[in-house]
């Protein structure tokens, strides 16, 4: 590979504004692949990228990395702090450990992977694209989900998918309970059909079967009349 | 938004000095919080002293403070740190003697904390401002763990700046990131119904204030932390001392962060792993304990 389609930016020696300003750059100049060194949990790397890039992370990533992107692809060699790629419009994100709270937030499109867990309310107003989950999820993983697909294949928290609108989570695992406005739903063979191929794209050991939650409809509109439906809805 | 963040050795014995690594951490988590910087170290103690912390906001308070203190026990060692003062002294009377003669001093002099492992410091902004006043890079005892604070409710001044203690309790100490909403029912109530006495209006307080009544009551530590997550309304994340054990509480929406690193050697935590990465200055591998829950230690 030519210096022109790689190269490689360490945290340790430039700012965290000097790195984005460095990966805008580079996208803008067809770099294919940026490598991010050291990134040590540090903050807002890779943020605002809207030119097609490849960024590689040697490491783990703090709050908001491959956030407000768009056309960027990116694998991190770690753990991911809150909001893994809030905000995505087209893409692809690979978390090779963990991703804390709120990962995925706000998807408009493209796919965020996280290989092992993700914390509470992870895909959070989900808009569009899919979260793949290859362990479980935490407390209100879905809350307020709009569209999109959300993939858990192991175990989740209490109030899973609280007032979503629309879209679909698929759980593998035991789902501690569902939120507010949802009902459990059957699968059809071609959903599943989908489901394993993702999962087998990104080489995730799949579930024996999933559950799939969707919204009741019930809290789409506010009537009055169902105090009793809105007493607990948060 | 506050940061939180420290170090916990399993053993006497450790490798990198604790204080340099409380530094780090805490200097990493000053982006979350540039107003006050605050610490609570643990001190073996065997000569049984009695650490205390003193708020004096009036200028030229000091040395009546220093006077009082030797009046009341024997100052062993003491460092005015200009806003603050640290002391160890031998003292035989009772707790709320102590802390009733020096809240009564005059406006602006507060007891901040008294202990017998259990030691605060505290000091506007940065950790810079600690390190020049009370050399907390010196310290290598086996627990130092601060909050750099970022006031959203009360004054920004000694007084306000965490740890927080709970008045006249020896050994128990709270550092809060998050927001209490509702407060001002609480306090009330334990101000007018349970008897504590709230030297501070921040809201952090109250959770000094439930803890020293449900233990005051027979609970145990543990049950006390559980029972604020049942009574305490809103955010918080927040990290309790009291004799040698060490508490992390989540509220139930696991509204505000906190990650821990666990290895043979030490438990490091803090809001985000950036600070614990800068802190023991390797890449660590970090949990986030969930909503609604309560981790322990205790030191061995």
């Amino acid at each position: 590979m030519s210096a022109k389609e790689k190269i490689a930016l360490d945290c340790d020696k430039l700012g965290i504004h000097e790195i984005n300003l460095a990966i805008r750059k580079a996208a803008t100049d067809g770099i294919k692949t940026v490598e991010i060194l050291h990134p040590m949990a540090r903050h807002n790397l890779g943020v605002a990228i809207t030119d097609p890039i490849h960024l590689v992370y040697k490491g783990d990533v703090g709050y908001y990395a491959v956030s407000l992107s768009d056309q960027v692809t990116a694998e991190i060699h770690g753990s991911a702090g809150w909001g893994i790629g809030d905000n995505l419009i087209r893409g692809e994100v690979i978390v090779h450990g963990n991703a804390a709270t709120a990962a995925a937030p706000s998807l408009r499109g493209g796919t965020v992977v996280v290989k092992g867990s993700v914390g509470p309310r992870s895909a959070i107003g989900l808009k569009s694209g899919q979260l793949v989950v290859g362990g479980g999820a935490g407390y209100m993983t879905g809350f307020f989900m709009q569209k999109g697909r959300l993939i858990i294949c192991g175990d989740t928290g209490d109030a899973i998918g609280d007032s979503m609108y629309q879209g679909a989570i698929y759980v593998g695992g035991t789902i501690g309970s569902i939120g507010s406005g949802c009902r459990y739903a059957d699968i059809d063979a071609a959903e599943r059909d989908e489901l394993y191929a993702t999962l087998d794209k990104y080489q995730i050991k799949a579930p024996k079967a999933f559950r799939k939650v969707e919204s009741d409809h019930s809290l789409w509109h506010f009537d009055k009349k169902e105090f009793e439906v809105w007493k607990d809805v948060l | 938004m506050c940061g939180i963040g420290g170090i916990v050795f399993k053993s006497r014995l450790h490798g990198q000095k604790t204080g340099e690594i409380a530094y780090r951490i805490l200097h990493s988590i000053y982006r979350r919080g540039p107003n006050s910087t605050g610490v609570a170290l643990w001190q073996d103690n065997d000569e049984g002293l009695t650490y205390v912390g003193v708020n004096v906001e009036t200028k030229g308070m000091g040395p009546k403070v220093i006077e009082l203190l030797d009046e009341l026990g024997t100052v062993k060692a003491v460092n005015d740190g200009d806003g603050f003062i640290r002391a160890a002294i031998k003292y035989k009377g009772d707790d709320h003697d102590l802390v009733d003669a020096i809240d009564g001093l005059g406006k602006g002099v507060t007891c901040a904390s008294i202990g017998s492992h259990i030691e605060v410091l505290k000091h506007m902004g940065g950790v810079a401002n600690l390190e020049d006043k009370f050399k907390l890079s010196a310290y290598d005892g086996r627990v130092a763990i601060g909050l750099t604070r970022f006031a959203t409710e009360s004054s920004i001044d000694f007084t306000h700046a965490q740890p927080l203690a709970a008045r006249g309790a020896r050994d128990l100490i709270v550092m809060h990131n998050g927001h209490i909403t509702n407060y001002h029912r609480l306090r009330w109530l334990y101000e007018n119904k349970k008897g504590y006495t709230f030297t501070t209006r921040n809201d952090s307080e109250i959770l000094c204030a439930v803890l020293w009544h449900e233990m005051s009551q027979g609970a145990s530590f543990k049950e006390a932390l559980s029972s604020t997550i049942d009574l305490v309304d809103g955010c918080f994340s927040y990290i309790a001392m009291h004799g040698n054990e060490i508490a992390l509480v989540k509220d139930r929406y696991a509204a505000k962060p906190m990650v821990v690193a666990e290895n043979d050697d030490f438990i490091a935590i803090a809001s985000d792993a950036w600070a614990i990465c800068e802190g023991v200055q390797r890449e660590v591998n970090v949990y986030e304990p969930g909503a609604g829950t309560v981790t322990t230690w205790r030191l061995q």
